[in-house]
């Protein structure tokens, strides 16, 4: 059943996979409409995964409700505040203004505290990091301190010249070898796609192959 | 039946000759080429045609392929889960976030390739008994997971360990998911911690939290290479991602086909050299050639 399962997948994937690559090349219009529908279908399954989604967290906490593990208040308020969302949100739509403090004032300054621990974070692994334990990392401490003098107001009291060297330093070899990675991984990463395609890369479906 | 053998052969390929020509004349008619998208079409049919010889080739003799360290580390920190009895754990990320959307968006390839590796963590911990738990944020790539985790472990004789409850849907918010994640890891107090698709931001945060942890780390992701290079203990770079899901399966022919993206790469390089010669003389234009 496996089998045949995971036969099906990959013809299906190489069929509308074809069909895809085919409508981004030429102008067909029987190709044209499969590949519409199959990116129409695509949005459809996304909305039914969402629906999963909600589904298996809800899942997860209300089982940890009922057990009464050690941290089942905080899945307590998840699913109190997961169920007066969707209803006031189904019910009364999203211009309701429960449904505007909820997401504007609860939600929206909790993602962004989230975005500010990421200061924190690269501060602690710049200080972690920037250590001159060898010639690679020596380089790399120089590069760092001469970028933070760059950015800096202060790196252009002490000598202007960090300015100069700090845009040489981002636009020649940053980009050079930035888009070096950018060029092996886009060839590797189409190669990748036609082995899922051509069916040779199984893992995908199932298949411990 | 009574013509002989070789004017039955002239008369087949006379045939396919005619029928390629109707074809041809009835493609012409109803389908053109797009603008601008001629050297995409001519570059997919060099790939694939590079693609066949090395698969042809590798069949006859393997080509030599270098070791690549982090999956091999990948092996190392599921050993060491086991002996300090800690859970492995394994996300793929949100996605580039300038075309979030999960496998309909074009991190697809990047999601894929960290479940190809997912498959081969899970193999590994069926076979010593590392606890996995795997996050996501994109729901559509659970059924997907969970469907390869319990298919290894199935392969192994462990279905009884496979836990359903350890795949977890978190957020399909970012830093909803970034901040659930870093609660789950160290609720777990995880020790090996795997990361492995298309990140975004949030890659910093999984690397530093699970940092603080002193937890292993492998990443395999073809962006925020910054946030992963210094931190994690090996970093699978750009392409390594996307060949790992070859030398992963372990058969010898797939890894032959990487020597295929190398004589790709080698012509690519080809044409750059010879555009920033040629072109500036007026020699040959390139750009509008590869515009075509």
């Amino acid at each position: 059943m496996v089998t045949i399962r995971k036969e099906i997948t990959v013809g299906i994937a190489l069929v509308i996979g074809t069909i895809v690559m085919l409508d981004y090349i030429v102008v067909f219009d029987p190709i044209q409409t499969i590949a519409k529908y199959s990116m129409d279908s695509v949005v459809i399954v996304q909305a039914f995964a969402y629906i999963l989604g909600g589904v298996i967290a809800a899942r997860r906490d209300v089982i940890a409700v009922i057990k009464r593990g050690k941290y089942w208040f905080n899945s307590a308020v998840m699913l109190v505040t997961l169920a007066v969302t969707v209803i006031i949100g189904t019910v009364w739509g999203f211009d309701h203004p429960i449904y505007y403090i909820l997401f504007n004032n609860m939600l929206q300054p909790m993602t962004l505290v989230t975005a500010g621990f990421m200061t924190f974070y690269m501060a602690s692994a710049t200080f972690r990091v920037f250590r001159a334990k060898n010639l690679n990392s020596s380089v790399l401490l120089a590069a760092g301190v001469l970028m933070m003098l760059r950015n800096a107001p202060i790196g252009s009291l002490i000598w202007p010249g960090f300015g100069t060297l700090g845009n040489f330093l981002l636009s020649v070899p940053q980009i050079g070898g930035n888009r070096g990675v950018i060029l092996g991984s886009a060839i590797v990463s189409v190669f990748f796609g036609l082995r899922v395609l051509l069916g040779y890369e199984q893992r995908w479906t199932g298949s411990a192959d | 039946m009574f013509m002989h053998a070789s004017a039955k052969r002239k008369n087949i390929k006379y045939m396919f000759r005619c029928l390629l020509l109707w074809i041809k004349g009835v493609t012409e008619k109803m389908m053109a080429l797009k603008t601008g998208r001629v050297s995409v079409f001519a570059t997919e049919i060099i790939l694939l045609v590079i693609f066949m010889i090395y698969l042809r080739q590798a069949r006859k003799k393997i080509p030599p392929v270098r070791n690549l360290p982090p999956i091999d580390a990948i092996e190392e920190g599921v050993g060491r889960c086991v002996e300090q009895g800690r859970p492995v754990h394994w996300t793929p990320g949100y996605g580039r976030a300038e075309h979030a959307g999960g496998l309909g968006s074009a991190s697809a390839l990047g999601l894929l390739g960290g479940v190809t590796i997912l498959g081969y963590t899970a193999t590994l911990c069926a076979q010593r008994g590392a606890e996995l738990i795997c996050t996501f944020a994109n729901p559509e790539l659970v059924p997907l997971a969970t469907d390869v985790v319990r298919q290894a472990y199935t392969v192994e004789n462990k279905l009884d360990d496979f836990k359903p409850d350890n795949m977890i849907f978190v957020s399909s918010r970012q830093f909803t998911y970034s901040t659930g994640v870093l609660g789950i890891m160290q609720r777990a107090n995880i020790g090996f911690n795997l990361m492995t698709g298309a990140f975004s931001a949030e890659g910093l945060i999984f690397a530093e939290g699970g940092n603080t942890l002193g937890a292993f780390q492998v990443a395999g992701a073809s962006g925020q290479l910054e946030a992963f290079v210094p931190i994690c203990d090996y970093t699978l770079i750009g392409e390594e991602f996307y060949a790992a899901a070859s030398y992963i399966s372990g058969d010898p022919v797939q890894r032959g086909t990487l020597r295929g993206i190398d004589v790709f790469k080698i012509i690519i390089i080809i044409l750059m050299i010879a555009g920033f010669l040629l072109q500036p003389f007026g020699i040959f234009n390139f750009s509008k050639l590869l515009s075509m």
